[in-house]
């Protein structure tokens, strides 16, 4: 039951941070948008899965548990949105020859 | 509000009421995705099982090397032969046993040191006993090793004293009869619902576990030991019997398996010392309360019973029998819910059930990558060998030949749980060790991540990966010196 709930938490959270992002103005060209929404998505996830597993962990009293989930679990899900970000910035002008 | 998002990004609101309701639609889908995969995934993934029709299924046994084991050959018999009581056989491996005898001076632990103090010996008294009182009552020879203090009848039979006392007219609440069978047999609806009620007893009479099987003789002791003392406490040479026969008094049609869970703060902060033995023994107690409990509860029905704790039978192949776990490379029950932090007692009947099976999980395949336990064990009792690998095989007559598992060296496992000369200085428990249930990934307490981890392990291909994260994580440690110090002072 209780990974029932986490699973829940989990997913309306990611929701609720999607519908944040959303309301920024982010323009990113239609070839590239499913592929952010994805890897913002996993990112959120992956985040907060890593959150919900330290509060475990520090409930069952194991601190260190609670720092690797942080760290590997958290930490893979913000290479994901960084990854993601990177992707959504609009692309740069080419350089031009000023001679 | 814009309605479109074209005129959100025109006048620079950057959101419309269109995407907020569609985002909304695909928040709550997602939500309700995930409130029926954690559904599935909390009863059934956690848990997934192969459930097999028999014992045989599961486990390949050879039965031309199979033989019914004889409690005299139980590693615990063997440490009896300083006292003369026990012969030594050739089985015996003279240096090991002479650590285990206490008989080599240069072998021993000291008293004092952190686990084996003051405090953790008065836990192991505390945890055995309601065992010690009742032990006796769970049949006439004990629970294992331990046989009956026995009062002499006026007839001059020799009764184990608290049988004598379930039927003493002594016992304001009891009187002759007590633990008598109902005349009055209760009819069950049908095999489902006799197990259905059993099982419900037994859980609230105290059990973490229950499972039930068919009877099944090969696993019942060929013969078992019986030392029955005077009142004095002393061991009658003239009636000990290493080769009684196991007599339950009638042709049991089933065994009910109860599993009683060991503390985990005990096997998390105390494995390898004297805290772990009042973890053990507080089983053994538990083991001779709710055994007697559902036996007179079954015989107040009409049923016959015979109830036992490590005696009369193995009982982990009882309890594999019923369905609560499967053999791991430590050669003890791993369970689902506990890993290998339980204890085991049966209560045989010719009530018929709707029965378990035995069940895997993936313990096998793990176990083979694993080897956490046979890394810490002290002693290097526990094979790092495959189980397929041809020199895994029985040690000696302590094994049960025929049987495809691990084999442990039952009297190297021995030589870290007490030395007899420690064990008469100190007056207490030289330690069940248990290190070997401390550090096994499957000890873990019921919380969600563990389950989540349990998923892993069953995907084919990841137990490498569960079983070094459990080190990288903080979980399988040996306790050292300032733990097992700080124990009785504070959460370790």
């Amino acid at each position: 039951m209780t990974l029932l709930y986490v699973l829940i938490g989990m997913v309306l959270g990611a929701a609720a941070l999607f519908l944040v992002l959303r309301f920024q103005k982010v323009e990113i060209s239609s070839g590239k948008r499913a592929i952010v929404y994805v890897l913002w998505l996993i990112a959120l996830l992956l985040i907060a899965f890593g959150l919900s597993w330290a509060v475990a962990a520090l409930e069952e009293g194991v601190a260190q548990s609670a720092a690797m989930g942080i760290l590997v679990f958290s930490g893979i899900g913000l290479i994901f949105g960084i990854v993601g970000y990177r992707l959504s910035l609009p692309g740069q002008p080419a350089a031009t020859d000023t001679e | 509000m814009a309605t479109t998002t074209d005129d959100a990004v025109a006048t620079g609101t950057g959101f419309s009421r269109r995407d907020f309701l569609k985002l909304s639609a695909a928040a709550g889908g997602m939500a309700g995705m995930a409130s029926l995969l954690g559904l599935g995934a909390t009863a059934e993934v956690a848990h997934a099982a192969t459930t097999y029709d028999t014992i045989d299924d599961m486990i390949p046994i050879n039965m031309d090397e199979f033989e019914r084991f004889d409690q005299r050959n139980v590693a615990f018999m063997r440490s009896r032969v300083p006292t003369g009581l026990i012969p030594p056989e050739d089985t015996d491996d003279p240096e090991l046993m002479a650590k285990i005898w206490g008989t080599d001076p240069t072998y021993s632990f000291e008293p004092g040191d952190p686990g084996f103090t003051q405090i953790d010996n008065a836990f192991y008294e505390g945890g055995r006993a309601t065992y010690h009182t009742m032990g006796a009552s769970v049949t006439g020879s004990g629970m294992s090793v331990e046989s009956a203090v026995n009062f002499k009848t006026p007839d001059g039979k020799l009764v184990p004293w608290s049988m004598f006392a379930q039927t003493s007219a002594s016992y304001p609440n009891a009187g002759p009869g007590w633990f008598d069978v109902a005349e009055k047999q209760y009819e069950f609806d049908n095999p489902s619902h006799a197990a259905y009620a059993v099982k419900k007893a037994a859980k609230m009479f105290g059990a973490d576990l229950v499972g039930i099987a068919p009877y099944d003789e090969r696993w019942v002791y060929r013969t078992e030991v019986s030392f029955p003392k005077d009142m004095k406490g002393e061991v009658i040479p003239e009636l000990v019997d290493l080769n009684k026969p196991v007599d339950m008094g009638f042709t049991p049609k089933s065994v009910i398996v109860l599993a009683f869970e060991m503390s985990y703060e005990a096997f998390k902060g105390g494995a390898g010392t004297t805290i772990v033995t009042g973890a053990t023994m507080t089983g053994y107690s538990r083991m001779a309360e709710v055994s007697l409990r559902l036996a007179v509860f079954l015989r107040k029905l009409g049923y016959k019973t015979y109830h036992c704790g490590n005696n009369a039978s193995s009982s982990v192949s009882e309890a594999i029998r019923a369905g609560l776990g499967e053999p791991g490379r430590l050669s003890i029950l791993i369970t689902e819910e506990y890993g290998p932090r339980v204890r085991l007692a049966k209560v045989y009947t010719d009530l018929e059930f709707e029965y378990d099976k035995p069940k895997s999980f993936g313990v096998t395949e793990f176990c083979e990558v694993c080897q956490l336990c046979a890394d810490a064990c002290p002693t290097q009792a526990i094979p790092h060998i495959s189980i397929n690998d041809p020199e895994n095989k029985p040690f000696n007559k302590m094994n049960m030949p025929g049987v495809h598992k691990y084999y442990l060296n039952a009297q190297r496992c021995l030589l870290q749980w007490f030395n007899v000369d420690f064990m008469n200085r100190t007056g207490g428990g030289g330690g069940d060790c248990g290190i070997c249930i401390g550090v096994c990934p499957y000890n873990k307490p019921e919380m969600w991540h563990h389950d989540v981890i349990k998923i892993v392990t069953g995907i084919p291909g990841l137990n490498s990966l569960a079983r070094y994260f459990d080190g990288f994580f903080g979980y399988g440690g040996i306790p050292d010196r300032q733990t097992l110090t700080d124990f009785w002072r504070k959460d370790v």
